[in-house]
């Protein structure tokens, strides 16, 4: 796999962050994987849900609070039938007008209903749930916003949990 | 993505995430990851491209079925439009 090209990213990454942003920044690290769960049925039974960091939001619904140095761990709860033309993107951490013109490229919800309608997938959870990836203090994400996304997608009986970052 | 992706996993739900960068996602440890190599802010793929998009999909619902492990996989994905991605990995690109 190759990755930053002999950069380290995540050390670039925090000295960008502390010096630029939050000071207190510090990566929180861990030993061992979370566990695992094996996917209980075939793909084309299961209901899948999807969880994005690219801080998608209707655009009814508030923005994410790009200005704030510690980052924003709060999310959205965005109904899976929504158009694409109906979302909004706040995220400070890239250029949200590659994705503005095609929100394909952060939040597949066109592939992901025709994967379904074909019934690739089996079924979709009724709402996708969007966090904007800067959070620089992850306590609350952990302890609170977190755990609460995970009651959210266990009440919505979800086989599969599909995340993608940005 | 990784922290949030453990809190899924400790509340016992199958995950399956997309990292983009491997060094984080060594720290962070989330229970299984496909490594695709798109800039940030293209996670699926490039703008219109519809069949790439597709794919990087279907590679997550295949690995999610047989990735049978924890770790990390390489999707094989890497970009070829323009020098976006590696300018974001010096900090020299949003």
């Amino acid at each position: 796999m190759r990755d930053g090209r002999g950069a380290n990213f995540a050390q670039i990454e925090r000295d960008h962050v502390r010096t630029r942003v939050y000071a207190p920044f510090e990566w929180h690290p861990f030993d061992q994987f979370s566990p695992y769960t094996p996917l209980g049925v075939p793909v084309s039974d299961a209901r899948v849900a999807f969880v994005t960091t690219a801080g998608v939001h209707l655009a009814a619904q508030p923005a994410f609070d790009t200005g704030a140095d510690a980052g924003d761990p709060s999310w959205r709860a965005i109904p899976v039938e929504t158009s694409l033309i109906d979302l909004a993107l706040s995220h400070g951490g890239y250029d949200t007008r590659r994705a503005s013109a095609d929100k394909n490229v952060v939040l597949p919800l066109d592939h992901l209903r025709a994967l379904r309608d074909e019934g690739r997938i089996g079924s979709l959870s009724p709402a996708v749930y969007s966090f904007m990836g800067y959070i620089a203090d992850t306590d609350r994400l952990l302890t609170v916003e977190g755990p609460a996304v995970a009651a959210r997608l266990m009440a919505d009986r979800v086989d599969l949990v599909l995340l993608a970052p940005t | 993505m990784g922290l949030l992706q453990r809190a899924l996993d400790e509340a016992g739900l199958c995950t399956l995430s997309i990292t983009q960068n491997l060094e984080i996602t060594a720290i962070v440890m989330p229970s299984r990851a496909l490594y695709v190599g798109h800039p940030f802010g293209l996670t699926f793929g490039a703008v219109e491209d519809a069949k790439t998009q597709r794919q990087v999909l279907e590679t997550m619902l295949d690995a999610a079925v047989t990735m049978t492990h924890r770790g990390i996989r390489d999707s094989g994905f890497e970009w070829a439009w323009d020098d976006l991605r590696a300018r974001q990995l010096r900090k020299q690109g949003r």
